[in-house]
């Protein structure tokens, strides 16, 4: 699923070869994960990119009246993302964090690198928080008051952080155009070592850019809780095998954290139930819960 | 305590005033030419996103 998902958003394959961009209409339109429109074979735009550039005034926002604290706000208050959020919270307030567990292309590298055989960890709890200040300072609060010499913002966190841009982006792009890689300097290389480490631990972590560091996760996580299709348990029958929480790339303790604004929606906990209670509940999907009779029969198998 | 029914119920209507929201929201930023600016930006190469600075 997210190798096709991957492959559908970065369609413009001819771009590989030309190192040029897709110009084309789609473009209009933003994908729901991170997905670098620099990459030359990107069809579609990066939400959190178009948060940033909208916010910085790049395109649209009038630089002449950004004079001054108070009237840089009310420039903002003016250009705020609208389109951008919204869709977001469309996407979250249906499916919450779906989208990162099923069809984000830098989650789905991160799942192939943790196949690579070694030790396994789960790192500190407290770094999911990190992710919550990156979206708050990087992809807002920068791009709107940290001003370059023409009174205009940049899109700082594609320009500091951003590992997915600079895997799909920033990578290609200087391989296949020689005067650009020419001019290359530590930015580059900040983003490249960057990268290079939250690929080596991926090896060792499960998603750890998604759990720690991605805006857009911070985004849609708090969605989870009120997002029209969920998740389901039926905690009479469940056996507290801990199966379910042994799956999770997330390391929920799933039973009592399905709601949690962490979890990725990858249903890898449904699967690995061996009973089956875990279920998405939502409009047009039937649950199918166990009857009282089978819980007693589980009840009977396990005591 | 609230009921198991009370509070599906106000889940149900936060999830309903989210999608509303995110609808009136994407009204309001398509009306403004939002796209049409991320359109500007996303068709040239990002020399912020690929490290050029």
């Amino acid at each position: 699923m997210q190798a096709i998902a991957t492959l559908l958003t970065n369609a413009y394959l001819k771009g590989f070869k030309t190192g040029t961009l897709y110009t084309g209409p789609m473009k209009h339109v933003c994908v729901p994960t991170l997905n670098c429109y620099s990459c030359p074979a990107a069809m579609y735009s990066c939400p959190i990119g178009a948060l940033q550039v909208t916010i910085a005034g790049a395109g649209g926002l009038d630089i002449t009246a950004t004079q001054g604290l108070w009237a840089r706000l009310v420039a903002i208050s003016t250009s705020l993302p609208m389109l951008t959020i919204g869709f977001l919270m469309l996407v979250g307030g249906i499916v919450g964090r779906a989208a990162c567990g099923w069809i984000c292309p830098f989650g789905w590298f991160q799942e192939l690198l943790n196949k690579i055989p070694s030790p396994k960890f789960n790192g500190p709890v407290f770094f999911k928080y990190a992710k919550y200040i990156i979206l708050i300072v990087f992809v807002f609060l920068l791009p709107a008051f940290w001003l370059d010499e023409f009174d205009g913002g940049e899109p700082s966190f594609c320009k500091y952080i951003c590992p997915a841009g600079t895997l799909e982006g920033g990578l290609p792009i200087a391989l296949l155009q020689p005067e650009i890689r020419s001019q290359l300097g530590w930015l580059f290389t900040w983003k490249t070592s960057l990268l290079a480490l939250i690929l080596v631990l991926s090896v060792f972590f499960r998603r750890p850019f998604c759990r720690w560091l991605c805006p857009l996760g911070a985004f849609y996580g708090p969605l989870n809780r009120v997002s029209l299709y969920k998740l389901k348990i039926d905690e009479k029958a469940c056996i507290n095998c801990g199966a379910c929480s042994k799956k999770c790339p997330v390391s929920l303790d799933v039973p009592r954290e399905l709601d949690n604004a962490e979890c990725l929606r990858c249903l890898e906990c449904q699967g690995a139930c061996p009973i089956n209670i875990i279920s998405v509940s939502g409009p047009g999907v039937k649950t199918a819960m166990l009857s009282l009779e089978q819980t007693e029969k589980i009840d009977e198998q396990t005591d | 305590m609230n009921s198991p029914e009370t509070k599906a119920k106000t889940l149900k209507l936060s999830t309903l005033l989210v999608i509303i929201a995110a609808l009136l929201l994407m009204l309001a930023g398509f009306r403004n030419g939002e796209h049409r600016s991320y359109f500007q930006k996303a068709v040239m190469v990002c020399t912020q996103c690929i490290g050029l600075g």
